[in-house]
């Protein structure tokens, strides 16, 4: 089946973004495909390239990262979200004129018409948060 | 066109109450996350036709034992939660 | 998109207007899946009927109107607006203290909008 995982919340404050993590894991090891990954909201967060981790902990960006890397899955961050989060890529870092980017190079900013396409193109959409 | 409900908050919240509020026969409820302490008050008051799940990690994880739940309410794995999704016709998830 | 294969999307909005960020969020969401011309079904459920409440004057607290965006609902053809009546007289509210009109309607109602839906957002 073609699945759509919606993640808004961010990793640690909750359990909901690693349980959107394990799911999403279990979805494609079943032979499913995940048409896209949609990180919202808080769920940003998820997307930090400086997110980082006590050595003792589990690192549910870096799981995030290998995952949509070895799937080849296209994951989205909402850019409006991430912008007021502080996520951004290097283009929105010019634009806006900020002194960095922190946009793990696995995920996308884009608008949340790609949500809207996803729900319309996937058989299922699953949403993991608050 | 059935419904699989997912709850990841404890009963004290209205996730678990606006739930059981909107599902209806043929849908199924899985208690993930924090959801999973609302286990045993689900098994107490189980609504006719649809059926209760609770995803075995997070059981697991909060020292709950899975064995002391009530025939009504079953647990899944992972692998299970994804079937799950994947029998009903669309997922809501309540927190 | 054509309107043929147009799914049906429901919103189920619970949280607070201001307090969090899940409402404006939420009306987000909404508003984008307007401009794909999906059939839109946007449910307010328990301290989401806060948000339509009349007479808000966020710009106290620096915030955006968020019940003036409800308004201007139906410019995006988004004219299913449901309360679930039930939350709205726990807190002391009428249909006439709302800044739209919106259906207010039992939870067996919403119970046949959510069978009714391809996709179901909560937030």
């Amino acid at each position: 089946m073609k699945l759509t995982v919606l993640v808004h919340s961010a990793p640690y404050s909750s359990q909901a973004a690693y349980s959107a993590y394990r799911f999403s894991a279990s979805a494609l090891a079943a032979g499913h495909e995940i048409y896209r990954l949609f990180f919202y909201y808080d769920g940003v967060h998820n997307s930090s390239l400086l997110s980082t981790q006590a050595q003792d902990e589990f690192d549910l960006i870096a799981a995030w990262r290998t995952l949509i890397e070895s799937h080849q899955i296209d994951a989205i961050s909402c850019v409006s979200s991430a912008l007021k989060r502080g996520i951004l890529d290097a283009q929105e870092a010019a634009r806006y004129e900020k002194p960095a980017s922190n946009l793990a190079e696995q995920f996308t900013l884009s608008g949340l018409g790609q949500l809207v396409d996803a729900s319309i193109e996937s058989d299922r959409v699953v949403s993991f948060g608050g | 066109m059935s419904t699989l409900h997912t709850i990841n908050k404890t009963s004290t919240h209205s996730a678990l109450s606006s739930c059981l509020k909107v599902a209806r026969n043929g849908d199924s409820i899985l208690l993930i996350e924090d959801g999973v302490y609302a286990s045993s008050q689900l098994c107490q008051s189980p609504l006719e036709g649809v059926a209760l799940y609770a995803l075995h990690e997070d059981l697991l994880a909060r020292g709950l034992d899975a064995s002391t739940l009530s025939g009504t309410i079953k647990t899944v794995d992972y692998n299970g939660f994804v079937d799950l999704v994947c029998q009903h016709q669309r997922c809501v998830s309540w927190s | 998109m054509s309107t043929n294969t147009a799914k049906t999307i429901t919103f189920i909005t619970r949280s607070t207007p201001y307090g969090h960020g899940q409402a404006k969020a939420c009306l987000d969401m909404v508003l984008s899946a307007a401009v794909f011309e999906q059939k839109i079904n946007f449910i307010f459920m328990d301290d989401g009927v806060w948000q339509l409440k009349k007479g808000q004057a966020p710009s106290h607290i620096d915030a955006k109107d968020l019940s003036a965006a409800f308004t201007a609902l139906p410019l995006y053809e988004v004219n299913d607006l449901y309360v679930n009546a039930n939350d709205l007289q726990e807190r002391g509210l009428n249909c006439e203290e709302l800044v739209v009109p919106v259906h207010s309607v039992q939870a067996n109602t919403i119970a046949e909008l959510i069978r009714e839906s391809d996709v179901v957002f909560t937030l």
